[in-house]
């Protein structure tokens, strides 16, 4: 019994560690820090009151990690964000409100800080994408 | 199992003979470790309250409920109590099965919020091997081999994956400073400002230590020295980029400890050193 449970255990281990599969645990491979990079790239999330008070949405406040929130925003924004993309910022700012009713969130900011890893560079803020209850679509 | 081409060699592999006391102390190990990480990390507690939206279940977590509030709480202590029970060796017929579903639940529920993690795949192997070995004396060196095997498998992969990915400059490719930046300490942050240098000869031993991983295949001290190895490597991962695979380095220290005298490369034996009925002398 114990001969075949570890045989199909070493197939799957073979499987898993020969193709690119996520979300396998406990029978898992490490791809981690397997890709090169020349910078870091960080989304940050800005809200805004009604009262035009700014808010960082950080993944802290949704009770995340960083890298889980991250994860969210990737596999729901895909590799470009654009105006399609407007409804992702709209359910963070609902979700950011339902959390914490004393920050009501009328307008999402999605923006992107890149860190140089080589050379003492400043990091780099851009504004990517917004939303706004006020005007959904612009 | 005789439907195999050579049912004996795989049974010598697999099989080894190995003390039970080896087995109990790497019960004991995983164990305490099982109850501190839970204790260290009831901030996980929180995803009881997480809004469902992040939740994206993994694996079987699609057909299993997702613990939250209440649930979430009792699935901690249930699995708190089990694995204090693994530790003292109380009920091993129970808390070990028991401990091993929890611990898959546990992870696989937290591991379903985005992130899927290999920092506690050894050690919930590790239970679900001490749990279907149950107390058979003749399956002790199964659930060492297992672990083994399967520490040769992550290492290995894991550089593999590298080269894969990036190529064989991929220690001076950034992808450690990268890691540094996202989620470094104090001190890796210092290390990449003040000592850049450093970094990518940290990243090609880290990428070596990994493809070295045969070597615990091979008994003797060369094992003892990679499960060194290993500690350093989990101890500066830990200490540079906050991550916590301390459990692995355990696992590795447990598996790699002599099972039979000559392996220790004294044929007198030493002081505190396991016998082959698990006592020291």
């Amino acid at each position: 019994m114990l001969s075949l449970v570890t045989l199909v255990w070493v197939v799957a281990l073979l499987y898993v560690g020969t193709t690119r599969t996520r979300g396998t645990w406990p029978v898992s491979r490490s791809a981690m820090f397997s890709h090169s990079a020349t910078v870091h790239v960080e989304p940050v999330l800005t809200g805004t009151t009604p009262d035009s008070r700014l808010v960082a949405l950080t993944a802290e406040g949704y009770g995340l990690t960083a890298p889980q929130l991250r994860n969210w925003l990737a596999d729901r924004l895909g590799g470009s964000v654009d105006a399609a993309d407007r409804p992702v910022l709209a359910e963070l700012g609902r979700l950011w409100t339902v959390a914490h009713p004393a920050e009501h969130v009328a307008a999402v900011v999605l923006a992107t800080r890149t860190t140089p890893l080589t050379g003492p560079g400043p990091a780099v803020t851009e504004p990517r994408l917004r939303w706004s209850a006020d005007d959904p679509a612009a | 199992m005789t439907l195999l081409p050579n049912a004996g060699a795989w049974r010598g592999f697999w099989f080894p003979p190995a003390p039970p006391g080896r087995v109990a102390l790497l019960r004991v190990g995983v164990g305490a470790y099982v109850a501190l990480d839970l204790l260290l990390g009831r901030w996980r507690l929180r995803y009881g309250d997480v809004p469902a939206e992040f939740y994206d279940p993994i694996g079987l977590m699609q057909v299993l409920p997702r613990p939250t509030g209440l649930g979430l709480t009792a699935l901690w202590a249930a699995l708190l109590v089990g694995a204090l029970g693994v530790t003292a060796g109380r009920l091993l017929r129970v808390s070990l099965p028991v401990t091993a579903a929890l611990y898959l639940y546990w992870y696989a529920s937290w591991y379903s919020y985005g992130e899927t993690s290999n920092s506690r795949t050894v050690i919930a192997v590790a239970l679900v091997a001490l749990a279907l070995a149950g107390t058979v004396q003749a399956c002790a060196g199964w659930v060492l081999q297992v672990l083994t095997v399967l520490l040769v498998h992550l290492y290995l992969f894991a550089g593999i994956a590298k080269l894969a990915v990036t190529g064989p400059d991929w220690w001076h490719s950034g992808a450690l400073e990268w890691g540094i930046v996202d989620a470094g300490t104090h001190a890796g942050l210092w290390l990449l400002t003040y000592a850049p240098g450093i970094v990518p000869l940290l990243a090609l031993g880290g990428l070596v230590f990994e493809l070295c991983s045969p070597v615990l295949l091979v008994p003797g001290r060369a094992r003892l020295a990679y499960a060194a190895g290993a500690v350093a490597f989990h101890l500066a991962g830990f200490a540079l980029l906050d991550m916590d695979f301390l459990g692995m380095a355990l696992v590795a220290v447990l598996v790699a400890l002599p099972t039979r005298r000559r392996e220790s490369g004294s044929p007198t034996g030493r002081v505190g050193e396991l016998d082959r009925s698990g006592s020291t002398r």
